[in-house]
């Protein structure tokens, strides 16, 4: 589906930000670090290389910007857009490795989370069964879960194909 | 039933507007093969003197019955080309505009396609102009009075204009004293005039004005009628106090049990006052009005062993028997005036307006700098002096969350004001404006924020994101955004910028006389650039922020232009309607009264002796919704009758 | 009798079990049924959507059709699976051409989504438990807890309906159990985790993080409160790794599960990173008095 800057832009009401700086102002990485949510709009409006800025992984998608822009800009579902444009180009956050590994255990498992023999004692300790009845319970099922996710682009971005 | 006619039409080139695209020429040629077309020319530009001079001459020449005018829309020139005819003693109703410019040169590319359109366009015209009858203005008589609905500045000006002109005025205002909300203001931007000032010598004119009846706290309850003759009816509430025998002396005021008890509206919450009162010293009519609501008396029927404001009253004014009074009354022209209503800031949770009272909004920081105000115009708040100031710009405004997408206006210089006086009042206070823009467009405003800032008034860009307390004190969060950076100020105060909304008293006044509203909730005018004080109903016009958030400059002068307007309209001593309306056939009419319900405009109505439905001339503006819902076919559009719209149509099929 | 998909996502599942347990145990008191399904990973809106969102939306469809023959909505107990599994709902709800991007995907493993079904959070569900709960409890806490709502239960408030600037819910809930919702700063503050933050920058997720805990324990308190799993983790794990307070963490139906007279042990509290012993040897004093 790959949308480009421009159709981002257009889906999230990006065009009608006046830069007031509500949404920096509100939020909580950026009082932590270097993200400037109201710069990352305005160099995916004027056709900056956004997607290579490396504050676009600093944010935790908490919302807030998007709840008080008084222009109804949708902010954080900019920034989710824009990520999936920049790992397609490469640009990936600081641990890198780490999403890689969560999509690999989901692929692998169907948790990306995967169960540890502790928590499986701890499990069965406290009253729950062994493993948890879920996607991997029936080897049929996490194989077909595997085919869908075969042919979806997580796992080509994931490095698995 | 079609009858010979002589046709005459002129087919304009608008320069090369159409001939650039539309043969003009070969239309000529085409058009002049009708039987029904005495005569067909074509010019540069019909709407010209030459042109109209053409059209003229020709219409006596052969002795035309109908005129088609093939150009631009009737929207810029039928009424050009309706005086032309009319000139030359033609029924203007007999002539025929096709536009074969907006829908037709203007729109297509291919010449061959579109002059065969034009040609279509011309020809369906004509068949029209053999249908068309003449048709006559009814003339109505104009009553020299008008109603101005608002007392603040805009409705003041307005009254005083009309008035001045030699008419009489109807003033209503549904508080107990005139003035509005520019009566609450200390100064007023750029000029740092004081309000009050500038303000009661008006309202004092007011008040003397011979040809001003001052109704205050009163309402407008019924309107009904048009242009030219609107019948009124105004409720006086009770003021249970005797306007000719009250002094304003205040004696009661001071005596009253409830004294220093019940938050004043005019101070915004922020001052008390008694159950009598007057609104603030320099009210018009300085005369108690005793607030039903609160007032001892009036609720529970007693007040102690005797009320208060009796025994102090020496004119014996205080009269709790006092009942609403109907007034009725005509005039020939209403100017709605009604004002605005600051944003609510409880509805922005994330500035804490609702949590903390060190978060005040604009209107209110204007009572605490007023002398006649809470504090007496001492920069006191919860008791102390703030050192710290935050402003926080466009509360409610450009904000499509609370459903404001507009601009206020006015905000931006109000705050550099407020912030002036802070300063002025508290030298050594540190003062942040937490800005969108910075809107200082009018005559003096860009001085008085260079003034504003070398008097040491810090601007940073970026507005607030929010507003929180910790240890019991109130911090500003925000980005700098000049600087890139968010930050965060400590603030003893923080004025919330607040925006301006219609005022919701106005919604009644707006539905008793079929006024539209703008998509941002204001009175809509008539054409916004070059229609700002007319409304769509003939007679009725707007003043002030009633239309649109504006300065009091703006105000006023648009006060004065609806004046105008008003005294133009009714200083004549008839007005013609407009025939193309809707006439019933009363014999054909069933009374089933389908158009009563349908029509926005009241214009119907049911002859109980007849049976059948009428029609005000003067009200209906031939909109035609209740000719295409009547069962029994019996209402007959002038100048858009079915036998017209089928000729045309039947032409270009 | 009520009943739900259970939805217990990867961590309540596979990382902290007591939330799963707990979450059995609270329901099952309160009559309502939990049924269980071939679930996988929700999965996550930070790491997954802001990799591929539309991958995001076909895995989350996968997950919510489960439940459609039987008609019953999935219920979660993270706010992370809440944002993934109501958000996809919400989309493909809203775009018919979404819809079928997803059910061309699902189609190649004979699967469909029609959208029939609801997915819900449990706080959602115990707000109409109050009477009940009430019953059910037998010792009154009398914790001072920090709530914490977790950002994707109440944001973005256009899809979830929620008041996010003056939530007053969760509050609302521990006090019928006792405890005492303790104000304290940036109280609706992101945890630091979601948005693939905390497998990606953990620095800056930390940094976020330590602010909330330094506002949570200068107000005072005995326990953190959640109804994110996720949320859960990230207070319990970045403790260790902060070693600054030690504030025990505790999943709302934990706090429930003690409140109803369940042993901590079996509510895995022993297993927590941050030791839940102080609010355990509270909870025993309570009891006795």
């Amino acid at each position: 589906m790959g949308k480009s800057v421009k159709e981002i832009i257009m889906d999230g009401n990006g065009y009608a930000c006046i830069q007031c700086g509500r949404c920096t102002g509100s939020c909580p990485s950026g009082r932590e670090c270097s993200l400037r949510t109201r710069k990352l709009i305005h160099m995916a409006k004027i056709g900056l290389d956004v997607i290579k800025e490396d504050a676009l992984w600093d944010c935790t998608t908490c919302f807030t910007c998007q709840e008080r822009c008084p222009k109804e800009v949708k902010t954080t579902d900019m920034i989710i857009e824009l990520r999936n444009l920049a790992v397609e180009e490469g640009y990936l956050p600081t641990m890198e490795e780490v999403p890689k590994i969560i999509i690999k255990s989901l692929y692998d498992t169907g948790a990306g989370q995967p169960l540890s023999p502790e928590v499986s004692k701890v499990r069965s300790i406290i009253g729950l069964k062994k493993e948890a009845y879920d996607v991997s319970t029936n080897k049929e099922t996490l194989k077909k879960f595997q085919k869908l996710l075969d042919g979806l682009e997580i796992t080509k971005k994931g490095g698995l194909r | 039933m079609i009858f010979l006619k002589d046709i005459g039409v002129f087919i304009c080139h608008c320069g090369v507007n159409i001939s650039n695209t539309v043969d003009v020429k070969k239309v000529v040629e085409e058009i002049s093969k009708l039987p029904s077309v005495a005569i067909c020319e074509d010019y540069q530009y019909m709407c010209s003197d030459p042109g109209q001079e053409l059209i003229k001459r020709s219409i006596k020449e052969h002795d035309l019955d109908a005129v088609v005018v093939a150009a631009c829309s009737p929207r810029m020139h039928e009424p050009t080309f309706r005086a032309t005819v009319s000139d030359v003693g033609m029924n203007p109703y007999c002539f025929e505009m096709s536009n074969i410019r907006e829908q037709c040169s203007w729109v297509h590319h291919e010449k061959d396609k579109a002059t065969e359109k034009a040609i279509d366009l011309v020809k369906s015209a004509v068949a029209r102009a053999l249908l068309l009858e003449p048709l006559q203005s009814e003339a109505f008589p104009v009553v020299p009075a008008a109603l101005v609905v608002g007392g603040g500045i805009a409705g003041i000006q307005a009254s005083l204009d009309i008035a001045n002109s030699g008419f009489k005025v109807y003033l209503v205002e549904k508080e107990p004293s005139i003035g509005g909300h520019m009566a609450q203001f200390d100064k007023t931007f750029p000029t740092l005039d004081c309000a009050a000032c500038i303000l009661t010598p008006k309202m004092v004119d007011v008040a003397r004005h011979p040809n001003i009846e001052l109704l205050t706290y009163s309402e407008v309850e019924e309107i009904s009628g048009s242009i030219g003759n609107f019948n009124v009816k105004v409720k006086k509430k009770a003021r249970y106090v005797d306007m000719d025998k009250c002094t304003g002396c205040g004696s009661c005021a001071e005596s009253c049990r409830l004294v220093g008890k019940i938050k004043s509206e005019f101070d915004m919450g922020l001052g008390k006052r008694s159950a009598i009162y007057v609104p603030f010293p320099q009210a018009v009519p300085l005369k108690y009005t005793i607030d039903p609501d609160a007032c001892l008396f009036i609720k529970h029927g007693r007040c102690g062993k005797s009320p208060k404001c009796v025994d102090a009253c020496t004119t014996d004014a205080i009269k709790f028997d006092d009942k609403p009074e109907i007034v009725e009354f005509n005039v020939g022209a209403i100017v709605v005036a009604t004002g605005y209503k600051e944003f609510s800031a409880e509805r922005k949770p994330e500035f804490g307006y609702d949590l903390y009272s060190n978060v005040m909004t604009g209107l209110e920081l204007e009572r605490i700098f007023a002398p006649s105000g809470p504090t007496g115009g001492k920069p006191i708040i919860n008791g102390k002096v703030p050192k710290k100031i935050v402003f926080i710009s466009c509360v409610g405004s450009r904000d499509k969350k609370v459903g404001n997408p507009y601009c206020s206006r006015v905000c931006c210089m109000y705050i550099a004001k407020q912030a002036h006086l802070l300063k002025e009042k508290i030298p050594d206070a540190d003062i942040t404006v937490m800005y969108t823009d910075m809107r200082s467009f009018g005559k003096g405003y860009e001085e008085f924020y260079e003034r504003v800032q070398k008097e040491g008034i810090k601007y940073r860009r970026g507005n607030a994101g929010e507003v929180y307390e910790d240890g019991g004190k109130i911090y500003v969060r925000a980005e700098d955004t000049l600087l890139g950076e968010p930050y965060e100020l400590e603030a003893d105060l923080v004025v919330l910028g607040t925006g301006l909304e219609p005022e919701p008293y106005a919604e009644g006044i707006g539905k008793m006389l079929h006024l539209s509203l703008s998509s941002d909730g204001f009175f809509l005018e008539a054409h916004p650039k070059l229609r700002p004080v007319d409304t769509v109903i003939d007679g009725v016009f707007l003043a002030g922020t009633a239309q649109g958030p504006k300065d009091i400059p703006d105000t006023v002068a648009q006060a004065s232009g609806a004046a105008a307007h008003v005294v133009n309209l009714i200083s004549k001593k008839e007005i013609l309607s407009e025939p193309t309306i809707a006439v019933v056939d009363e014999d054909a009419c069933v009374g089933c009264k389908t158009c009563m319900l349908l029509c926005p405009f009241d214009a119907h109505e049911f002859d109980e002796d007849k049976g059948v439905m009428t029609i005000n001339s003067a009200m209906c503006k031939g909109c035609g919704s209740c000719a295409a819902a009547c069962p029994s076919g019996s209402i007959k559009m002038n100048h858009f009758t079915k036998d017209q719209i089928v000729a045309q149509i039947l032409e270009v099929l | 009798m009520d009943e739900y998909a259970f939805f217990p996502g990867c961590i309540a599942r596979n990382v902290y079990p007591g939330i799963e347990k707990a979450t059995r145990v609270v329901f099952e008191k309160l009559g309502i049924g939990l049924k269980d399904y071939e679930y996988s990973c929700c999965p996550p809106p930070g790491v997954m959507a802001c990799y591929d969102k539309p991958s995001w939306l076909v895995i989350g469809a996968r997950n919510l059709l489960q439940s459609e023959a039987d008609g019953l909505n999935p219920m979660t107990v993270c706010a992370g699976c809440y944002g993934t599994l109501h958000n996809v709902w919400y989309a493909l709800q809203n775009d018919p051409e979404l819809m079928d991007f997803v059910n061309d995907n699902l189609s190649r493993i004979d699967l469909k989504y029609e959208g029939k079904i609801h997915p819900i959070h449990f706080l959602d569900i115990l707000k109409e438990q109050r009477k009940r709960i009430k019953e059910l409890k037998e010792i009154d806490l009398g914790l001072n807890v920090a709530v914490h709502y977790g950002c994707h239960y109440l944001k973005p408030s256009a899809v979830t309906g929620e008041n996010s600037e003056r939530p007053d819910l969760l509050e609302e809930m521990v006090k019928l159990v006792g405890c005492n919702p303790v104000p304290f700063k940036d109280s609706l503050s992101c945890c630091g985790a979601g948005g693939g933050v905390m497998s990606g920058e953990p620095d800056v997720s930390l940094k976020i993080v330590n602010t909330k805990l330094n506002n949570m324990q200068s107000a005072g308190v005995d326990a953190i409160v959640n109804i994110c799993s996720f949320c859960h983790m990230q207070f319990d794990q970045s403790q260790k790794k902060l070693g600054a307070t030690n504030i025990p963490v505790l999943h709302l139906n934990q706090l429930y599960g003690l409140a109803f007279g369940i042993r901590p042990k079996h509510l895995a509290l022993h297993t927590h990173l941050v030791s839940t012993r102080d609010i355990v040897k509270k909870v025993k004093a309570a009891k006795k008095g």
